[in-house]
């Protein structure tokens, strides 16, 4: 009697772990078109402790931006920090010198230094320039892919920040401006 | 003249240029003083400018200053040790400019947690602070400044939880009360998976080191929803603490009264580029024991006790967005005490409890968002108890107690979105026991289960938590318990929370089968299915001199399962931002609770007991609590629970004036009357007034913690002493007792730890709180080892 129910548990437990289990073939990736986006800051921010410039999300796949869903999300002074929005998601950057995002190709990015951060802010995707200027690094482009290993991932996004900055409005508010361009690789 | 209007002209357009230029490049300074919120000024606080990403510190009276700025808008972050971090915008335009900031202290203190924002751990899916019924957080910082080491000594400091000795477990047992249930209806889980071997019903909680636990979970009132059978009065679930990225070592020693040796060392580490993570931690426990009856015992009323604890968890990655896990526990706990009963007659007591648990885990996230969870665990409590007199050197008494517990289950999660979740899984467990004492060999239960929660919220306002269990049992056939939660926020520092919830508990197997004998407390205990041919058995010996046969034919019967229902209205305000109020009414109703009662004595005078169902007890009463903030360095936290814990059969037999319930005898005079329901005082070993005091005073600056607390627990029954099988004022109480405790830490440099723990200051003991030691002074150091 005890063995059939050992035997009952071990079976459950099988099935759960089959069920679990996930396709990881090695198959090539398809690469995307570049695509740019642009968007305001959700708040406009006032001084002083309320100044928020608020959170904005989105998603690569759906190329949506949604109130409080997303992959990525874009945070912080002007809504311009970037980090991500969801678990199963790997953050990182490579430097690589005369490309553009339309020509980088999926080799460079594997053989160039990934160097892996929480999030990217001043000085990891734009400095402080003259006139409280905020350009973005030249040549760095942003790496978000599934899973923690690169090698392994199915979905890889390559993010190039265009610019970053703010606006002051009538109101006495600031608004931030943020234009990116991303494209995909997919197996 | 010409020339000198050129000149001006010359000159004007000059000044005009040099202002565009000066304009394009002109230069500010923002400058600033920090506070805190008592208007303190604040040295030392850490200054971060962006988009510059420049850093600076203030001064001694708490000012800063950037300079070389240029006009727009910037965002200033504080942060330091024993603060809450803050940011905030600034704007500077066409001038230098000057702000003010406040921060306040870190929301650090002794408070029960009531509200969570933790992280769910990766081996349970089951959020148990989503659930319907309230739940208490004590977290791990809570748990270091007590001071505490075994888990009974945090959960006593707790509102509406009273830390009682079973006797009927001998004293080596200390279980809890919670809300007037005992400790039997109390579920214990580690990482949501039960633990095993009771000792007559009792989870000794004193097993349990606290080293390893990020944060303990307490549900008030039935959660069979959530957990099945056992945890119709409650649950407490110990989270254990999950790996971090960063490697890193712990070792913490600490030593004083009653020989009292508390050791631990820990580490932990990433490997294979952080994809896995590994947890050790070894702690050894040694105590003296002590004698809470010097007058009449001599020696122990606790026994001396060495514990050693090994515990470990590992997880992986395993692929994109799966991980594989396995956690361990291993403890021994041995512990041997004289007893001296007078005119020589000596036993020697001894113990060895080894407990195991492990499990085993596997989480995938699949792209739709689903979460899947199956995990694995078995448990394995063996208990060796013998007892010898020591004159001669013969065995009064041995037991082998053995339990085993194999668990598998698979849990989902999936938001449909942001409003409404949901979280469900199914699963079976198999539970043997072994005993030598069972005079019929217990077969093995084997259950199956299957859940659903859903976390649903309305909008703004309303939230609602409904849950849904199905439990089938072997023996007992299945059983349907839901549980629903409604939340309003009246507005935002106001909300109402009405939860409802059902429980049950199957008797287990020493209710149902064991002839259990304790030589050291000379009771005897018979299990009910075998009550009749036990007690025949050993009247034909001679061991019986009286048997009361009106309830051995009315228990000699099968038990029933035992079922509760939870009601619970409570409030959250936070009337100021230093001043918070909670507080509730409970109603809980158990029917057919199973209660050992006296059905026979031996020749020996040694009680013998059974089991039966009791119609109907209701537990019902008012938790309060406030947490108060009155200057920067001090937090304050009060809370008090008012309880009735009766058992409605007893009301109606003296309704009824049913024998012995008719009857009341002042144990004074002598004097005998008929009784009145108004006479029946409640269950024993439940106090109608409990309540705690803690302060805590925090020195940021000089890394100085100290922290005081006051315990009272009221007057409660101990025992019928007129017998007329119930309560009344002139029984045998315990009276009411407070306990005094202070704890003082100092943190040098992050790293390095020192903390005095002084644990019942008045040296408060009595001979019928067994499990209450006398004054504990302890010393104790750690050092964490870890990269800055």
């Amino acid at each position: 009697m005890k063995t059939k129910h050992i035997l009952t548990l071990a079976t459950g437990l099988l099935i759960g772990f089959t069920a679990c289990k996930k396709d990881d073939d090695e198959v090539g990736y398809k690469a995307s078109a570049v695509e740019t986006v642009s968007f305001s800051s959700p708040k406009e921010a006032a001084p002083g402790p309320s100044g928020d410039f608020g959170v904005w999300y989105y998603n690569f796949d759906t190329k949506t931006s949604s109130e409080n869903v997303g992959q990525v999300k874009f945070f912080g002074l002007y809504s311009g920090d970037f980090g991500l929005a969801n678990e199963g998601l790997s953050l990182g950057y490579v430097d690589v010198d005369g490309k553009t995002l339309a020509t980088l190709s999926l080799e460079d990015i594997t053989k160039a230094e990934l160097t892996s951060v929480e999030k990217l802010s001043t000085g990891t995707w734009y400095t402080y320039g003259e006139n409280h200027s905020t350009p973005p690094i030249a040549n760095r482009y942003v790496v978000v892919y599934t899973g923690a290993d690169i090698k392994t991932a199915s979905n890889i996004y390559i993010i190039q920040l265009n610019s970053l900055g703010y606006e002051k409005k009538e109101s006495g508010k600031y608004v931030g401006k943020i234009s990116f361009s991303f494209k995909s690789f997919k197996k | 003249m010409a020339q000198g209007r050129l000149f001006l002209i010359s000159l004007f357009i000059l000044i005009a240029l040099s202002h565009v230029a000066l304009a394009q490049n002109m230069r500010f300074t923002l400058s600033g003083r920090v506070r805190d919120n008592h208007g303190q000024n604040l040295p030392g606080i850490s200054v971060q400018l962006l988009p510059d990403n420049k850093y600076t510190q203030t001064d001694a009276n708490g000012n800063f200053s950037f300079a070389n700025l240029y006009e727009g808008i910037y965002t200033l972050k504080f942060s330091a040790v024993g603060y809450a971090s803050i940011a905030q915008s600034v704007e500077i335009e066409g001038k230098n400019t000057n702000a003010s900031f406040v921060m306040t202290q870190s929301d650090i203190g002794l408070n029960e947690v009531s509200v969570t924002g933790t992280k769910q751990p990766p081996d349970n899916l089951i959020n148990i602070q989503k659930g319907a019924m309230p739940v208490t957080v004590i977290d791990k910082r809570t748990i270091e400044l007590l001071g505490s080491r075994r888990l009974d000594e945090v959960l006593k400091e707790q509102t509406g939880i009273a830390i009682v000795n079973n006797i009927k477990g001998g004293s080596r047992s200390v279980g809890l009360q919670m809300q007037g249930f005992g400790s039997e209806y109390v579920m214990v889980l580690i990482d949501g998976q039960p633990m095993a071997g009771r000792n007559d019903g009792n989870f000794d909680l004193s097993r349990i080191s606290v080293n390893n636990i990020e944060r303990i979970e307490i549900i008030k009132g039935a959660s069979s929803c959530l957990f099945g059978s056992d945890a119709l009065g409650g649950s407490i679930n110990i989270v254990t603490k999950h790996s971090t990225l960063q490697p890193q070592a712990f070792a913490s020693l600490k030593y004083g009264s009653l020989n009292i040796t508390d050791a631990t060392l820990e580490g932990e580490t990433p490997f294979a580029s952080q994809r896995g993570s590994v947890n050790l931690v070894a702690n050894y426990y040694h105590t003296n024991g002590f004698n809470t009856d010097p007058k009449y015992i001599k020696g122990l009323t606790a026994p001396p006790y060495d514990n050693y604890d090994l515990q470990g968890r590992a997880r992986y990655q395993v692929a994109k967005t799966s991980f594989v896990g396995l956690t361990g526990r291993y403890a021994v706990r041995k512990s041997f005490m004289d007893k001296n009963f007078g005119l020589g007659n000596i036993t020697e007591d001894e113990q060895t409890e080894k407990d195991l648990n492990l499990s085993g885990y596997f989480n995938s996230t699949f792209k739709s968002g689903l979460q899947s969870l199956s995990r694995y665990y078995f448990t394995r409590f063996q208990n060796n108890n013998s007892v010898q007199w020591q004159a001669t050197g013969s065995v009064a008494g041995e037991d082998v107690f053995v339990q085993t517990f194999h668990r598998f289950e698979e849990q989902l999660s999936y938001a449909v979105n942001n409003a409404f979740k949901f979280t469900g899984g199914f699963g079976a467990g198999l539970e043997s026991m072994q005993n030598d004492a069972f005079s019929v060999a217990p077969k093995d239960v084997f259950s199956t289960f299957a859940y659903s929660q859903a976390d649903w919220t309305l909008n703004k306002k309303f939230g609602l938590v409904g849950g849904l269990r199905y439990d089938r049992h072997n023996s007992y056939g299945g059983r349907l318990n839901p549980s629903l939660g409604l939340q309003y926020h009246i507005k935002p520092q106001l909300s109402l929370k009405l939860a409802g919830g059902s429980g049950f508990k199957a008797p287990d197997f020493k209710n149902r089968y064991l002839v259990f004998y304790n030589p050291a407390a000379n009771y005897r205990v018979i299990g009910t299915e075998i009550l009749e041919s036990t007690l025949q058995e050993l009247q034909d010996e001679g061991q019986i001199s009286e048997v009361r046969e009106y309830l051995v034919k009315q228990l000699g019967q099968n038990l029933q399962a035992e079922k509760s229902n939870s009601l619970n209205l409570s409030f959250s305000y936070q009337a100021h931002k230093n001043l918070k109020l909670e507080g509730g009414l409970f109603y809980h109703q158990i029917i057919d609770q199973i209660n050992a009662i006296q059905v026979a004595t031996g020749t020996n005078n040694g009680q013998i007991f059974t089991y039966q169902n009791l119609p109907e007890v209701i537990n019902k009463g008012v938790e309060f609590s406030f947490g108060f903030k009155p200057i920067t360095n001090l937090d304050v936290h009060f809370g008090y629970q008012y309880l009735e814990s009766k058992d409605q059969s007893v009301a109606d037999k003296i309704s009824a004036g049913t024998y012995p319930y008719n009857k009341i005898r002042n144990s004074e005079t002598g004097e005998t009357r008929d009784a009145k329901p108004s006479d029946y005082w409640g269950i024993e070993n439940r106090s109608r007034h409990m309540f705690n005091f803690k302060t805590l005073y925090t020195l940021p600056k000089a890394g100085l913690t100290a922290n005081f607390r006051i315990n009272y627990r009221g007057k409660y029954p101990f025992a019928d002493t007129n017998n007329n099988q119930f309560i009344d004022r002139y029984d045998h109480f315990v009276d009411g007792y407070f306990l005094f405790n202070l704890s003082v830490e100092k943190k040098i440099q992050e790293k390095l730890s020192l903390q005095i723990t002084a644990d019942n200051l008045f040296d408060y003991y009595h001979r019928d709180i067994p499990g209450q030691s006398g004054r504990v002074i302890l010393a104790g150091i750690s050092y964490r080892l870890f990269k800055n």
